[in-house]
């Protein structure tokens, strides 16, 4: 239990709570209530469920599976340190290098056996910014929360970097365009063209300008400002931040998607986080968690919790403005700095934060190589004989790390194929004499995985509920491989 | 299904329930805040957690820390 919760804590899934709670406001709450609820689930599933292990974990293709699962894992991770190294002004490599020396360090099995004390390391490093920032604002969180609910709109502070300084938009690899409600005068700081989606008498025109420098562009109530390359933005103080919601009550209480399709996708998420946790156990459990290890694991997840809410509360409250283009995570890690700007102390906070998440990083980097190692039989001994492995597996990651990929949705990712694939071999266990169905479950749960996610990769559109499911492909992947086992089963009987 | 998975979805079920319910149940302030953050930011995690406890078997060796 303690290596599940270590791995859960990896720094692109802890951030992910925040981000869903601060761009999502009421449907983030799904994502808070799962990463409490999907471990429990997976030790509950320990529990019953640990007598089909020994034998399916030994099993090629499965270890496949659970390989590629921790595979996706380190590179959220080390995309999470390029977007932290881009979103700081530097080249990505400067966040992933360090990342993965640091990694390469924890090849030296001394230095690996201590990863359990990095766990309560890196969390006391992210509460500690948290109760510096709580203690600032004078406000606790309950009080807080009743602010951003029921403030009329989110605006940009007069003392906002956006506003004073100016920052870079284009983070991610995907084109974006920011949506205005109101006139809003924006001045680009780089030179090179500026190009506005306009709405004229209902019919949708482009227009593009390339300004001297100095000079700005005001855009009104429905115009939508397109980036697709990175670009440093000046915006005006007192205005609606383009990208937040409507107002408090609308974050606070409301959803922007339709009944049906707001099922789905809550179906959707509880079966890639549940599942995806109960994957990431894989077939490394040969005894039952005791109550205590479920208790104090439960404890930090807790606390983590805890942590990610406060985080989110505050971000909003004071830091509307990183609702610009779409919250990402990386830019979470400069909170303390925003709320107690102008002391150096904000930066120092941001500082201990980022190094709470480094040390996070690493336990789970650490936690999953031993979960792996233990799938495949070999415990106690298994951190000398797969450095090999685990070097190859560091530099693939850290090279697809360059590229610029949302961290979550790696780890939505990476969570689904352990869901589609692992999970219901676990759920179902192995259909005893016929080797051959396990292998034909998971080879049909990972083709269906992969190939609705490089659909939804490809852009590939499908009404708003074929939407969905491109977004999590483990609603049809794990219904599919789970009813082959289901067949092979009965037709054992 | 395990006892404690039937709880860990009867508490996630709730959670849906408060999305869906009428009149802006889930909007209801307790405390300065929404029923539906009270329910899924603090008490079903921590009853999440307390179903899972009631509901692992006891073992005899407890002793075994190696999950």
């Amino acid at each position: 239990m303690t290596r599940l919760v270590a791995a859960w804590l990896t720094p692109a899934l802890l951030l992910g709570v925040p981000s869903a709670l601060i761009a999502e406001g009421r449907d983030g709450l799904w994502v808070a209530l799962l990463f409490v609820i999907a471990p429990l689930v997976a030790a509950s599933t320990a529990v019953s469920r640990r007598a089909a292990w020994p034998e399916a974990g030994r099993r090629t293709f499965p270890l496949v599976a659970m390989l590629l699962v921790v595979g996706l894992l380190l590179w959220a991770n080390l995309s999470l340190a390029g977007d932290v190294a881009s979103w700081m002004g530097q080249p990505r490599w400067r966040g992933i290098l360090p990342a993965v020396v640091a990694l390469a360090g924890l090849l030296w099995p001394r230095a690996a056996r201590a990863w359990r004390w990095l766990v309560p390391a890196g969390l006391l490093a992210l509460v500690l910014p948290v109760a510096v920032v709580v203690h600032a604002s004078h406000t606790d969180p309950i009080a807080t929360w009743s602010q951003v609910a029921s403030q009329p709109a989110f605006r940009f502070g007069a003392g906002s970097p956006w506003v004073t300084e100016g920052r870079a938009l284009g983070l991610r690899s995907r084109p974006q365009a920011l949506s205005f409600e109101e006139e809003h005068r924006v001045t680009p700081l780089d030179p090179g063209p500026v190009r506005v989606e306009v709405r004229d008498q209902g019919r949708l025109q482009v227009q593009e300008w390339t300004l001297a420098p100095g000079q700005s562009v005001t855009l009104r109530p429905g115009d939508r400002l397109q980036v697709d390359h990175e670009m440093r933005l000046k915006f005006e103080a007192n205005k609606r931040v383009p990208g937040a919601p409507l107002s408090g009550i609308a974050w606070a209480d409301t959803s922007p998607f339709p009944r049906g399709v707001m099922l789905i996708r809550l179906l959707g998420l509880a079966l890639t986080l549940a599942g995806g946790a109960v994957g990431l156990v894989g077939f490394a459990a040969p005894t039952a968690p005791t109550r205590a290890s479920v208790g104090l694991a439960g404890l930090v997840l807790l606390v983590s919790l805890g942590w990610a809410e406060c985080w989110a509360i505050y971000a909003a409250r004071w830091a509307p403005e990183l609702f610009v283009g779409g919250v990402s995570a990386a830019a979470l890690v400069e909170l303390p700095a925003l709320l107690l700007r102008p002391s150096p102390w904000g930066s120092r906070l941001a500082g201990v934060g980022l190094a709470g998440l480094a040390a996070l990083f690493l336990a789970a980097s650490v936690a999953l190589r031993e979960q792996l190692a233990m799938a495949e039989g070999e415990e106690g001994g298994p951190l000398e004989s797969d450095a090999g492995l685990w070097g190859g597996v560091f530099a693939v990651t850290a090279l697809a790390a360059l590229w610029p990929v949302e961290p979550w949705s790696l780890v939505l990712t990476a969570l689904g194929l352990g869901a589609s694939t692992v999970a219901p071999l676990i759920f179902l266990g192995m259909p005893t004499g016929r080797p051959a169905a396990a292998a034909c479950a998971v080879g049909v749960g990972l083709a269906l995985f992969l190939g609705l996610t490089a659909l939804g990769r490809l852009g590939v559109q499908g009404g708003s509920v074929g939407q969905t499911l491109l977004t999590y492909p483990a609603l049809v992947a794990t219904p599919v491989a789970g009813s082959i086992l289901w067949v092979a089963h009965r037709l054992l009987r | 299904m395990s006892g404690g998975l039937l709880g860990l979805g009867l508490i996630l079920a709730g959670l849906v329930a408060l999305f869906l319910a009428p009149w802006g149940l889930g909007a209801i302030r307790i405390g300065g805040i929404g029923l539906a953050w009270w329910y899924g930011g603090v008490v079903g995690p921590v009853l999440g957690l307390i179903v899972t406890l009631a509901c692992l078997p006891a073992r005899p060796d407890d002793s075994d820390r190696s999950q």
